[in-house]
């Protein structure tokens, strides 16, 4: 918000979102509209902390299901499966490091 | 340990050693064989997925012949379960006697092995549900200075309560948050209220648990010592409480 209103005082604006923003909004933007927790940003955070399609009857065991089911490698940011990868590698060096040990046998 | 398994199944292989045994007994192994390596990843100091997480995928990886990328989509979603539903609860589970580390893992290790062999919503569902039924640890043994049965304990429970889900056992619907459900079990109440907590704020929200599931990653929070992380875990002070 605190960008949103620099930039409006003379800031280039940088993206297409929020130069459509501004380009749509700028004679109507109040001091009002601006102010965090107004309503319009209240839904637009509401609808942000959700995930697109969530039941909100849905207990949590049903939340972690579907998103289980619908996960896809395809979908899982670089980091993600990088990390994967690296808990994986840690898992079996420790086995290696561990094969001999009275517990493994 | 092996002997206990000896003579049946086949169809999974000990890490190292190569010989087979049966899924639970060969993940069983696998965890006990990583713990004793002593080198782990950590999530929240006390947790320690990759020891549950791993020996279960790999069972089921071995089961099943899965792609690569089906097989990290599995680690992926055991990790992100286990520490969403471990996070704000870990010092409170453990002040009354649990040990977090398999009473959270059985749902990483569950969910890996589950999402590997292909399970449906509902089945999953069903997994997590038998799960609850499963899920244990206890602290005094090791305290007291004996050894504690951890992660290949809950790895084992873990493959029992997927097979049980593959069959389609109904597992209910509010295991998690009901009135009797495992929060209630573990934390002491299912209204969010902590004995201890990481922050100081000793109430949180179970609807945190889920949300932005599938956008932000609790995952990355995982301490890896083969990435390249600044810090990381203090091991030593990890040691005298867990490896016993």
């Amino acid at each position: 918000m605190a960008d949103l209103a620099t930039e409006e005082h003379g800031g280039e604006p940088q993206t297409v979102s929020r130069r459509a923003f501004l380009s749509t909004g700028a004679a109507g933007i109040s001091a009002a509209a601006l102010v965090p927790g107004a309503p319009d940003a209240t839904a637009q955070a509401a609808a942000q902390t959700d995930r697109p399609g969530k039941d909100a009857a849905m207990s949590l065991s049903r939340e972690f299901a579907a998103f289980v089911a619908s996960l896809r490698y395809e979908d899982l940011p670089f980091d993600v499966v990088d990390r994967a990868k690296g808990v994986t590698l840690e898992a079996l060096a420790s086995a290696l490091v561990g094969r001999n040990m009275p517990a493994s046998r | 340990m092996q002997e206990e398994e000896a003579g049946g199944g086949g169809a999974a292989t000990v890490l190292c050693h190569g010989n087979r045994l049966t899924k639970a007994g060969a993940a069983f192994v696998n965890a006990e064989m990583i713990l004793a390596g002593g080198k782990w990843d950590t999530f929240r100091m006390l947790t320690h997925p990759g020891t549950a997480i791993l020996p279960a995928a790999l069972a089921a990886a071995e089961l099943t012949g899965c792609s690569g990328r089906l097989f990290l989509a599995g680690v992926t979603a055991g990790y992100e379960v286990m520490e969403r539903m471990a996070a704000e609860f870990i010092p409170t589970v453990m002040s009354r006697g649990f040990h977090a580390g398999p009473v959270f893992g059985i749902f990483g290790a569950a969910i890996a092995a589950a999402k590997i062999q292909g399970l449906d919503a509902d089945q999953l569902n069903g997994a997590i549900a038998q799960c609850v039924n499963l899920a244990a640890g206890n602290l005094e043994g090791a305290r007291s200075g004996g050894r504690s049965l951890r992660e290949g304990g809950a790895v084992r429970n873990a493959l029992l309560a997927v097979a049980m889900a593959r069959h389609g056992t109904p597992g209910g619907e509010t295991v998690l948050e009901g009135e009797a459900g495992f929060y209630h079990a573990y934390a002491g109440n299912n209204r969010g209220e902590l004995r201890y907590s990481f922050t100081g704020d000793n109430h949180t929200d179970l609807a945190k648990i889920t949300q932005g599931l599938g956008r932000n990653w609790m995952f990355l929070e995982t301490l890896d010592p083969l990435a390249k992380l600044s810090g990381g875990c203090d091991r030593s002070a990890c040691w005298g409480h867990c490896m016993r």
